[in-house]
């Protein structure tokens, strides 16, 4: 027996009792919870979150789609689970290098990985010892040429193991010089690896000209070691530079550096300081990690001479943190990005490649006309799927209660929809048309830019009411104006809206506030990722 | 005049693929006139001998007067436009690179070799030159690691058909014998022995009157540069089995191939042969578009975006399919154009006589042409529509639609219907 949950019971109390059954632990073992659609899972998250349980919420159940095939084992894996080699012989002191060579050439032609897989394991576990050992057992006894993943395996071993290996490192390098000149994007990712853990760690900015050779966007996994180096050296500029490159791209580097100069800033070596991170993390609007906030929870922690008192919380669309009652700012939109969005959007989604695939001509002269008459509007409603949507009421009586809902507050409503929606209920569309305004898009061309696009025509202040995530428009819209759209659609968006079964309206408003690092004089708010949502990190003195 | 033609089958016209023939009389009704009405006419049709180079001329008024039925043999022989397009040989393009271009080169054939030392699952053993000419247009890891398993498919299909032509020949050995000693007389049989040969000037008869005055059907392949190479492969395939099944019916459609390039992938796999990996004889192809050829008002373009549904076969219009395998193309490509040009656009009834379960409602070019020529046989959606594949409707006993979940999409279904 499968529990349901649906989003109408969410906000029931006798589930929340069901649930508090659940959690005692006596029904855990005889169900499995399987929330079906997207948004009974968040609301579980939430109930979850609430009682602070270990639930598991099952992957497979999530928007129903099939399970993934089982994938097929690497050569890597079938060799290490054939011959159990870790078990064996990698996880001794002393290893035989010998006995593991005599079993692989029983074992057949797959025997030519043994070492790259060898050196993949000192690598992983960070064995400098054993993997010096290899090298010189490869080079002496072994009749097998050593292969180039060996070699750049063994250079990142030895680089990032310490800095008095560092002339291992130029002899190996000058071996691999010998096979190629050239490197692939593997070969580029370990060798940069090595390189910065030595002083000639310049180097590496030679191999990253290779990458514009095989690929056009630029690979954020690869630079984060260059960019940690630099930090160390004190050459701020080359480790902005690189930065910005990303941030260009849209890119985001690994959290890896984010803890890096959290640790920097613990021992104060270089020029960088807490500062520096969270105007970083303010500028580009790139999110730390749980792992990422611990560490800076523990790092005000642990300031000499300050006392920090540390909370996580969650931030409602107030903007009003519970802990310490502090108010955060209030999301702005430059108005000249917001001309150029308002571009965008015409040109991406509305015309795109060919304008006759989502509308036509005529019809985008009609629409331009209609907002230039009629001017600007405080709301926007998706017509189709307000009136649409799952609860058993009729199509036009949802549509006219919710124009109604917004007209009583004084509000200039817009609805959006298609030719067909003039054969709904005639009462109630007599009704829309004396209350809003009204305008219909062709039954073939797509209603969702239409929408976005009055809705940006109108300023900045007026409100989008749909059910619709949006997601595929804003992978279209250009990389330049992706962050603003996201912003806006995260202030502007009116992220609930549900019908009770007696015809009332309930509304969840949007944010208000900025969704970034927030400081006053005495006091620290840093919002970092916690699954789907932000979580708040508080920090007063 | 139907009437039954028994075929006898030697082990040569075995070998060659000739039991096809036999079991689609046993099983098809409708195709049991087939042999009667290419003996009679067979030599006496004049129009048989097609020049092969008409089919690629690029006037093509001569090809509507020869539509209409006049004799256009001699003029068509004078006039020869001969635009073929010169392929470039691979070998010779990787022999002519800029420095950088044998960089990168130098670059991808380390990734092969270290992706092969790593996976060697997903990336095939042997590479040829034409390979790598497509390898160097793309600029991203992840797209080339596909392409390598695209090719990989294609290097385990055509061992496992090795495999399995081996097996063939050594069971054919086998029966053989045990055939010839059952039926001793030399060879001697009471049933008539129909030749290849035979057959396919039978098929290409039915095609030429088709050409003349039957029903024509129009593939627009303008959507060339919005697809992939491998995708373009696909169409072709599809197109093929289209041909395929357009031969073996008894009234058989015109194909008209519009907006080719001249330049492009397409015409040149309607060169390369006509026996198997080809189409066969009897088609149109111009780089001019379906508005200079027909009637703006015969025209008719399904594309599965449409809101109008068609209701049945019309014999005087024109019916026009968009060669297109959209497996990156994700905009309404064939609505927007058909959209520009102010052709009525109309879709099939799908929501009306099949209760669909999951998936996407965009046909494959064979299926959506079976559909049509059933439709045009029998006049009957239901019989028609059976060429929609069965996963993707909702009694299938398809493993993802016997849970919950469907159950609670009809019923919803059922709600929305009766407030319209």
């Amino acid at each position: 027996m499968n529990i349901c949950f649906r989003r109408k019971l969410a906000f029931a109390h006798p589930l929340i009792k069901s649930i508090q059954n659940v959690m005692s632990g006596e029904l855990r073992k005889q169900y499995s919870v399987r929330p079906k659609s997207n948004g009974a899972l968040m609301t579980f998250c939430r109930i979850n979150h609430m009682f602070r349980s270990n639930f598991i919420i099952s992957n497979s159940s999530y928007c129903n789609q099939p399970k993934q095939r089982q994938q097929k084992l690497n050569p890597y894996e079938i060799f290490r689970e054939e011959l159990k080699l870790t078990e064996q012989f990698l996880d001794k002191k002393h290893i035989n290098f010998n006995e593991i060579d005599k079993v692989c050439k029983e074992y057949g032609t797959q025997a030519r990985f043994w070492q790259t897989y060898c050196m993949d394991h000192f690598h992983h576990t960070n064995d400098i010892n054993h993997g010096i050992k290899l090298m010189e057992y490869l080079e002496k006894h072994s009749s097998q040429k050593i292969s180039l993943k060996t070699l750049t395996l063994f250079i990142a071993l030895t680089g990032s193991s310490g800095h008095q290996y560092q002339n291992l490192v130029y002899t190996t390098f000058e071996k691999v010089l010998k096979i190629t000149d050239v490197f692939d994007m593997s070969s580029i990712k370990y060798l940069i690896q090595g390189f910065c853990g030595t002083d000639n760690w310049r180097k590496s900015l030679e191999f990253l000209e290779m990458e514009k050779f095989q690929s056009t966007t630029k690979n954020a996994g690869i630079r984060s070691p260059i960019i940690i180096k630099a930090l160390y050296e004190g050459d701020m500029s080359l480790a902005m530079k690189i930065l910005q490159e990303l941030a260009a791209e849209g890119n985001e580097p690994s959290q890896r550096v984010f803890v890096e100069m959290v640790e920097m800033a613990e021992n104060k070596t270089g020029t960088v300081t807490i500062d520096t991170l969270l105007d970083l993390l303010r500028e580009k609007r790139w999110y730390p990690d749980e792992n990422t906030a611990l560490k800076i929870k523990n790092y005000f922690l642990g300031l000499q001479g300050e006392e920090w008192q540390c909370l996580d919380t969650h931030i409602k669309n107030d903007g009003v943190c519970p802990c310490c009652g502090v108010n955060l700012p209030i999301a702005k939109f430059n108005p000249s990005d917001f001309e150029n969005l308002k571009k965008d959007i015409m040109e991406k989604l509305i015309v795109a490649s060919n304008v006759f695939h989502n509308s036509s001509p005529v019809e985008i002269k009609r629409f331009i006309e209609f907002l230039n008459t009629h001017g600007p509007f405080d709301v926007v409603i998706d017509g189709l799927n307000i009136g649409l949507c799952k609860t058993p009421l009729n199509p036009g009586v949802k549509l006219r209660l919710a124009v109604e809902y917004f007209t009583s507050k004084g509000k200039k409503v817009l609805v959006i929809g298609k030719q067909h929606m003039k054969n709904w209920k005639k009462e109630s569309m007599r009704r829309i048309q004396e209350q809003a305004m009204l305008f219909y898009v062709d039954n073939i061309s797509e209603d969702d830019p239409f929408i976005l696009y009055a809705a940006c025509h109108s300023g900045e202040n007026t409100m989008i009411v749909t059910r619709d995530f949006l997601h595929n428009h804003s992978t279209r819209i250009g990389v330049e104006y992706q962050q603003l759209f996201n912003k806006w659609l995260q202030c502007r968006k009116i992220p609930k809206f549900i019908y009770t079964k007696s015809g009332e309206i309930l509304i969840w408003e949007p944010n208000g506030h900025e969704i970034e690092p927030f400081h006053t004089t005495d006091s620290w708010h840093i919002p970092y990722r916690y699954e789907d949502g932000f979580k708040w990190l508080c920090l007063v003195k | 005049m139907t009437t039954k033609v028994l075929a006898t089958i030697s082990n040569r016209s075995l070998r060659n693929g000739l039991w096809q023939f036999n079991s689609l009389i046993m099983s098809k009704p409708n195709t049991q006139c087939i042999v009667n009405s290419c003996m009679n006419n067979l030599t006496s049709h004049r129009c048989y001998n097609i020049p092969a180079h008409c089919k690629y001329s690029n006037t093509f008024e001569k090809l509507q007067e020869y539509m209409r039925g006049e004799d256009l043999l001699d003029k068509t022989e004078k006039d020869v436009v001969e635009n073929e397009t010169v392929e470039e040989n691979p070998s010779d393009i990787l022999a002519n690179l800029n420095p950088e271009q044998e960089k990168t080169l130098k670059i991808l054939k380390l990734e092969y070799q270290m992706m092969s030392e790593e996976n060697p699952q997903n990336i095939p053993e042997e590479m040829t030159d034409s390979m790598w000419v497509e390898l160097l247009k793309i600029n991203s890891i992840i797209a080339r690691s596909k392409l390598y398993r695209y090719y990989k498919s294609i290097e385990n299909s055509k061992r496992k058909k090795k495999e399995e032509k081996e097996m063939k020949k050594e069971s054919i050995e086998e029966t053989s014998h045990q055939v010839e000693r059952e039926h001793s007389f030399a060879k001697n049989t009471i049933f008539l022995r129909i030749l290849d040969k035979t057959m396919n000037k039978s098929f290409s008869d039915r095609l030429t009157k088709s050409m003349q005055f039957g029903p024509h059907l129009v593939f627009d392949l303008g959507f060339e540069k919005q697809m992939k190479p491998r995708e373009i492969k696909n169409t072709v395939k599809q197109l093929n089995m289209c041909h395929g099944e357009n031969r073996w019916t008894k009234d058989p459609f015109h194909f008209v191939f519009t907006d080719t390039d001249p330049k492009g992938i397409f015409l040149n796999s309607f060169h390369t042969g006509n026996h198997g990996s080809g189409l066969g004889n009897c088609y149109t192809v111009t780089d001019k578009s379906y508005l200079d050829l027909f009637p703006k008002k015969d025209l008719v373009y399904l594309s599965p975006h449409a809101q109008r549904t068609l209701k049945y076969f019309n014999p005087n219009s024109v019916y026009i399919i968009g060669a297109l395998v959209d497996k990156s193309v994700q905009q309404k490509v064939t609505l927007g154009k058909a959209k520009e040009q102010g052709i009525s656009i109309v879709k099939f009834p799908l929501d009306l006589h099949l209760s669909w379960g999951i998936g996407n409602k965009c046909l494959t070019l064979d299926q959506t042409f079976k559909i049509l020529l059933r439709l045009r046989e029998t006049n009957d959606w239901k019989e028609s529509l059976q060429f929609v594949p069965k996963r993707k409707l909702a009694e299938a006993e398809h493993p993802r639609n016997v849970g919950e979940y469907p159950k609670q999409r009809q019923q919803n279904n059922y709600k929305k219907r009766q407030y319209y």
